[in-house]
């Protein structure tokens, strides 16, 4: 997982030292020795200081034109993401190719309708992608659980409700791990709030027309909320694919013009009901 | 080397008369026979029914290492009295460096007789021993196990200077010659023992001819060890610089422990923390010496080689079989409980290959950096776990096929086929380097519906909508309708926005059972979802959803 620090300092801290270091010197100079000798203690312990960072400051990139849903500039590590709604899931490819580190490993448990393909295009290495059949419900929770230790990210859409005993654990252990949990079912079958929620909305798919053409880009719109930093209600306006093929940042004053912006986008949850394997097993 | 073996130990070790038919079963295989059975015809490798219908009244035993291993205890002990240095290879096979003893009893005949006598007083009643004397391990071993069998080893005896009864000798420098002429199954490498012999190398001799480098290069590491073995070398090139000690392990037993039962699990315990030790300065073991103190202060310590190199569940069997021999003995057993155990690497080689439950064979390779090994270590473990949960199908990864459809790109094929830990050009999209003609173009769709849903597709007057032979759809599309059991869902209809397509695709028209014909369009619905429909044989259904 990359994580960054954030530029954010603690004023309070950095300044004082600051202030004291400097009036220390200036007023003692060189009749007291002794405290420059601690000023340079400070100025040792500051940098120890600064090399530790708190768990708030570390965050895991998301793509630029995301960043502004997420008020700390990234998301926390170990926290779990819902996503739903029309283009959910591309939202959710985005994210997971933004977040992975070089080597790191992507889980996908009880997905099997998952476009592999979709997520290749979003900068997924198929290479690092585990992808393991729906479990019989009873190990549901071990399976994840065991690949919480192993891999960065896991995607899940659980067959049935979750316990709220084994959600409790799992999440615990994917704070403690660092590992992200996707829900591409947007929670729906997580007994607990998530950490983070996304609804994504198509406003309108660009590049068909009446018969000619092919589809090539969408734009959408990304709404989140969620629990302590997430619970403002945000909401950004990306191309989702843009016409590179990965998220792109829309440009609200020309593209959304003429776009309604409260639709729905709901999508045919008739189709969505069912569906199995999609892939050619072999 | 000298080495005393004993024939045919694990029949043994069950008390069996060798004129008694009789074999020892591992994996319902014959693993070791007794004379009378070999005469009836049983071989090794047979399976279970097979030597009964060669022998009806054949005993049918289990393999009992840890009581083949405590009743050899008595030998090794004795052979204590002639060497410091004794090496155990296994239940029944025992040998030792020559040259210090070799010197103190006058020469390799004298020495060979007295390991002999020694054995001889040692083993049960009925059991036989043989002794050779080589210059490696290897060469010792088999002709050890050559004595009596001058028909198999033909040319053995020119090289020989002394083959009665029960000992071989073969003088310093003609190991390569003795071996000359063995087949080359006793290197017991049956992947490569089959591709050379299909290369016409049927004897060691013949294999040894070929230059090293060739050979590393044809058959890696393994062919390597093999093509060292054929010279009469041993495996791996004697590293003389002594391992640190530092690199020992040791278990305090509080209180101490009289019974085998109660140290198995610290034995486990300290064999993990033992391999732990080496691995991670890139060491590997291969020769480990165990060290039993008790509490009045008796020592017994023993070298157990191996020919590879010794993971630690084998470290721990041979820590339990060394304890349990002592501690079972009926002569020399200890006068008090087991108070300290110390594992100490006495030879060690660096370690190649990773040494994990899913990859047989640890060669290291792609351009992986240390860190995404680890990692992908870590996956290849817990991929193991949940295979042993799920079944081994359960889990897969995605490889590029060309294909037309977004569906019919990418396979899933079982995570055991492959080795995880490796770079895997097969998931990379540059893999397919073909164009395929009537492929989709980018993005394609989130989500897939195997079972595709069926739907209708109708035009502005509700007539249906195909795509006729020329790949043209006949007319314009209006409306969607869901079905359920070929009838529409009231809810189910919609409006469509916009469409492009089709892209029509035919596969294996050169075959008519397995020949389709297919097209594809791309819809947009009035509330701005995107789908792709697909026809075949005049039926539409929703094959994807741009999600």
């Amino acid at each position: 997982m990359i994580m960054q620090r954030t530029s954010i300092q603690k004023p309070s801290l950095n300044t004082d030292s600051d202030s004291s270091g400097s009036n220390n010197s200036n007023a003692g100079g060189s009749t007291r020795p002794s405290l420059s000798a601690t000023d340079s203690d400070l100025v040792a312990l500051k940098q120890r200081v600064a090399s530790v960072s708190l768990r708030s400051e570390c965050y895991v990139a998301v793509p630029e034109p995301l960043r502004m849903l997420f008020p700390t500039g990234g998301l926390a590590p170990g926290s779990s993401i819902g996503v739903s709604g029309d283009g959910g899931w591309s939202v959710a490819f985005s994210l997971v190719s933004a977040a992975l580190s070089p080597d790191g490993w992507i889980a996908i448990v009880g997905l099997e309708d998952l476009g592999l393909l979709a997520a290749s295009e979003y900068g997924i290495p198929l290479d690092r992608i585990l992808v393991i059949e729906t479990p019989p419900a009873p190990q549901f929770a071990s399976v994840v659980a065991w690949l919480i230790e192993a891999v960065e990210i896991v995607c899940i859409n659980p067959a049935q409700r979750v316990k709220g005993v084994e959600a409790r654990r799992l999440s615990g252990r994917a704070r403690e791990q660092q590992t992200l949990l996707f829900h591409l079912d947007g929670g729906r079958s997580w007994p607990q709030a998530l950490d983070v929620s996304l609804t994504a909305s198509t406003h309108r798919w660009e590049g068909t027309g009446q018969g000619h053409g092919r589809l090539q880009r969408r734009l959408v719109s990304v709404a989140a909320t969620g629990r302590r930093s997430m619970a403002r209600y945000q909401q950004a306006h990306v191309w989702l694919p843009g016409a590179s093929g990965s998220i792109e940042a829309a440009n609200s004053s020309t593209e959304l013009d003429g776009t309604e912006l409260d639709g729905t986008g709901k999508g045919l949850d008739f189709a969505m009901t069912r569906y199995r394997a999609p892939l050619v097993r072999e | 080397m000298a080495v005393i073996w004993c024939p045919d130990w694990p029949v043994i070790t069950w008390g069996v008369p060798p004129e008694e038919p009789a074999a020892v079963l591992v994996a319902n295989r014959v693993f070791a026979t007794s004379q009378a059975a070999r005469d009836d015809g049983v071989v090794v490798g047979q399976r279970r029914r097979q030597a009964q219908s060669l022998c009806p009244d054949i005993a049918m035993l289990n393999r009992d290492v840890d009581r083949e291993a405590r009743l050899f205890e008595p030998v090794v002990a004795a052979l204590d009295a002639i060497t410091p240095r004794v090496e155990v290879a296994g239940p029944g096979l025992v040998g030792f460096p020559t040259r210090g003893p070799s010197r103190f009893f006058g020469g390799d005949d004298a020495l060979a007789d007295h390991m002999l006598n020694t054995a001889l007083v040692a083993v049960p009643r009925r059991a036989k021993a043989r002794v050779a004397i080589a210059d490696g391990t290897f060469a010792a071993h088999l002709a050890a196990k050559a004595i009596g069998l001058p028909s198999t080893y033909e040319k053995a005896s020119t090289t020989v200077s002394r083959s009665s009864g029960a000992v071989t000798i073969i003088p310093a420098g003609g190991s390569a010659d003795f071996l000359s002429g063995i087949n080359i199954a006793a290197l017991e490498m049956p992947a490569l023992v089959e591709t050379l012999s299909h290369l016409g190398l049927r004897t060691l001799g013949l294999f040894a001819q070929l230059s090293s480098a060739d050979v590393v290069g044809r058959f890696g590491r393994d062919g390597q060890l093999a093509h060292r073995l054929a010279q009469g070398e041993d495996g791996y090139p004697p590293d003389l610089r002594r391992p640190a000690l530092d690199l020992a392990s040791t278990w305090t037993f509080e209180p101490p422990v009289e019974r085998i039962e109660r140290c198995a699990f610290a034995v486990k315990v300290l064999a993990d923390e033992f391999n732990q030790a080496l691995s991670s300065r890139g060491l590997a073991c291969t020769r480990v010496g165990i060290e039993a103190e008790t509490e009045n202060g008796e020592i017994q310590k023993r070298l157990w080689r191996h020919a590879g190199t010794l993971s630690a569940a084998a470290v721990a069997d041979r820590a339990r079989w060394q304890l349990d021999g002592w501690l079972n003995q009926s002569a020399g057993r200890p006068s008090s409980g087991i108070l300290r155990l110390t594992l100490i690497p006495d030879e060690v080689v660096p370690a190649v290959g990773r040494q994990l439950s899913l990859s047989g064979h640890g060669f290291s390779g792609g351009g992986l950096s240390i860190d995404s090994k680890a990692k992908a270590d870590d996956v290849s473990r817990v991929v193991a776990r949940l295979q042993a949960l799920l079944g081994s199908d359960s889990i897969t990864v995605p490889e590029f096929r060309g294909g037309v459809g977004p569906g019919e790109q990418l396979a899933l094929i079982p995570a055991v086929a492959v080795n995880l830990a490796e770079e895997r050009p097969a998931a990379d999209k540059k893999w397919v380097v073909e164009p395929w003609p009537g492929q989709l173009p980018m993005p394609s769709p989130a989500r897939f519906y195997v079972d595709p849903v069926p739907v209708e597709l109708l035009d502005a007057n509700g007539e249906l909508v195909t795509v006729n032979a020329r790949g043209e759809i006949t007319d314009t599309p209006f409306e969607l309708v869901m079905l359920v059991g070929h009838r529409p869902v009231s809810s189910g209809t919609k409006k469509i926005g916009k469409w492009a397509g089709p892209w029509p695709s035919e596969q294996r028209w050169w075959d008519p059972l397995t020949s389709r014909r297919q097209a594809r369009l791309q819809v947009v619905l009035e509330d701005q979802s995107a789908h792709l429909l697909i026809i075949e044989r005049g039926t539409w259904s929703i094959e994807a959803t741009y999600s």
